[in-house]
């Protein structure tokens, strides 16, 4: 058994419980912040276009 | 040392992109932009293939295969796959060289979308590098891996611990390999937001299927390679454009299958149920969710990949894989650093990494700022798609790794070059070299294993000319440059590597019936299904 294996908590997900999910998922805005900054323009350009019109026309043939 | 044999891990891939024309008519909007986005791809890259559409109708290609080009440039190519452009990387000898592969052909189709597009008036041709539509329709993103014929035939034939060992890796690696979407799908319980794009479409362990209750461990055994190797075809995996992603989808699979090979795959980290591991995990982006080992044990995906990671790390400390994995070292650093970030909850840190942690932390950021917004707008799906657009004007990934948000693996010189070289290492090189010289309309057929040519004669009688490229390991530049440097004349240049001139189709198709005698088709016989020339 390898030191990560032994050395894991039984209930050790890093992200805890539902009180500690809403926290990483606060932790998600804080610390991202400045690095998802450089997608704002193209996060407005796209909320600014017909969004249901696109969905409308990207419908898929399936694949493999 | 364990003495095994280990083969090269050479690389390649088969990616379909979702395309579509916006703002025309909806019904064959994916066939018309999949034929445009084909026809511009092969003006702007030069790309050859048969004419007439021939490798749509020879009887061992799939029929679903329309139009194969392969590229002078790199080697690799293009095709439609049931109205969905694909591309194909050219053969490359590690995840490194992977990594700048594949962001040199999206680069080129960038080209080609840009080049469809110009001129239009009404509505455009969109490209995305995903591998779902949200509406329940899914498109692939395979890895093709050489391995041994051993090791194909113990995971997938015969030793079903080994099996379970690779589903359950396959499972696990989600949060590396995964680019992220919005909803489920596919009849699956509701969620936000899902790690894997594939794993609403992944419902079986085992199977040769592609296109319906698709497997975790594809069967599918077309090698394209000599008997003793074999092609491991993963379909399971998302197509992602985050660099680092990439290299650990990539890389990890070669060190866990060159561990198959040594006889050192952690057999042990096996799930109760790797399909079922593979819905839940995905659903929960948080990674509170655990699923059971065989041995009882219960982890997180996050957990078992760290497992996965601390067991190959210790079999690349110990083995000399210089010439099986290149960059194994590097691969296993990222690997352990990586899932150090997800245990730590550190997603900014992920998020220059990972495709699904750099789509959910912008999600995330505009539903904080547009509180109109929930998880079942359209404009969130909308977002979700646009991550991967193929357009740098609208795919926000672009914009991002402009901005120097996303961690990279390469430089764009090595992406630059290798859009426009092949390998050295590899049979791309050599497939690429002789579509360089071929004279303009002699390229009579193009696969991974074999080019055939139809030449000219002085007398009026054409030849068809082929040459064999049975091993994904040779034709590379170390063998085959030489005979490039030191040809003037195509057909001399033939000889040189191997090439021989072959009876015209309708006389095989006599000489194949059985008949005896030599005639105009001396020197060949026939052999598994294979014309062989003495």
């Amino acid at each position: 058994m390898s030191e990560r294996e032994m050395e894991r908590p039984a209930g050790g997900a890093g992200t805890g419980t539902d009180g500690g999910g809403g926290a990483a998922l606060r932790a998600v805005r804080q610390k991202a912040d400045d690095l998802l900054a450089a997608g704002d323009e193209a996060i407005r350009r796209a909320l600014s276009s017909d969004s249901e019109a696109f969905l409308r026309a990207n419908r898929q043939e399936g694949g493999q | 040392m364990t003495g095994a044999l280990m083969v090269p891990k050479v690389l390649g891939a088969d990616v379909e992109l979702g395309n579509f024309v916006l703002g025309g008519p909806v019904s064959g909007s994916g066939a018309e932009a999949s034929r445009a986005l084909l026809a511009a791809f092969a003006e702007v890259t030069g790309a050859v293939g048969p004419p007439d559409d021939e490798s749509a109708t020879r009887g061992h290609v799939n029929p679903q295969d329309r139009g194969r080009r392969f590229l002078p440039s790199n080697g690799g190519g293009a095709y439609i796959d049931l109205d969905h452009l694909e591309l194909t990387l050219g053969e490359q000898p590690s995840g490194r060289d992977f990594v700048a592969a594949w962001h040199g052909m999206l680069a080129l189709a960038q080209q080609a979308l840009h080049r469809a597009n110009e001129g239009r008036t009404e509505g455009r041709y969109q490209a995305l590098v995903n591998n779902s539509d949200g509406r329940g329709n899914s498109y692939g993103g395979h890895l093709n891996l050489l391995v041994s014929r051993r090791a194909w035939t113990d995971v997938l034939e015969r030793k079903p611990h080994l099996l379970a060992a690779v589903a359950s890796y396959h499972a696990a690696s989600m949060v590396v390999t995964g680019q992220g979407k919005v909803g489920s799908e596919n009849n699956a319980p509701p969620a936000r937001f899902e790690l894997s794009q594939r794993a609403n479409f992944t419902e079986a362990l085992a199977g040769p299927q592609t296109t319906y209750r698709r497997p975790l461990c594809n069967t599918r055994d077309e090698s394209h390679s000599v008997p003793a190797t074999a092609r491991l075809h993963v379909i399971c995996y998302d197509s992602g454009l985050a660099p680092v992603g990439t290299l650990l989808k990539v890389g990890g699979l070669q060190v866990l299958m060159a561990a198959v090979e040594a006889g050192a795959a952690p057999r042990d980290l096996a799930l109760e149920d790797p399909v079922e591991a593979v819905q839940r995990w995905s659903a929960d982006p948080l990674f509170q969710t655990r699923c059971p080992l065989i041995d009882g044990r219960e982890v997180t995906a996050v957990e078992l990949m760290g497992m996965f990671g601390d067991r190959l790390a210790r079999f690349v400390d110990t083995e000399d894989l210089a010439d099986v994995v290149p960059g194994a070292e590097e691969i296993m650093a990222v690997w352990g650093s990586t899932i150090d970030l997800l245990e730590r909850g550190d997603w900014s840190g992920a998020a220059r990494r990972l495709d699904w942690a750099l789509k959910l932390g912008m999600i995330e950021r505009a539903l904080s700022r547009r509180p109109e917004l929930d998880w079942d707008s359209p404009a969130v799906k909308h977002l979700d798609h646009l991550y991967s657009s193929l357009d740098p004007n609208d795919g926000w990934y672009w914009a991002l790794e402009r901005a120097g948000a996303v961690e990279r693996v390469v430089s764009p010189a090595e992406v630059e070059r290798a859009a426009a070289e092949p390998s050295p290492s590899t049979r791309a090189w050599a497939r690429a070299m002789l579509l360089r010289r071929a004279p303009a309309g002699t390229v009579a057929e193009v696969d991974w294993d074999h080019i055939r040519f139809r030449l000219g004669h002085p007398h009026g009688l054409g030849q068809r000319w082929r040459v064999d490229l049975p091993s994904p390991l040779h034709g590379t530049r170390a063998e085959c440059g030489s005979a490039v440097a030191e040809t003037q004349d195509f057909e001399e240049l033939l000889r040189e590597i191997g090439g021989v001139v072959e009876p015209e189709p309708a006389i095989r198709s006599w000489w194949s019936t059985g008949q005896s005698g030599r005639g105009l088709t001396w020197g060949y016989h026939r052999e598994g299904g294979e014309y062989r020339y003495e």
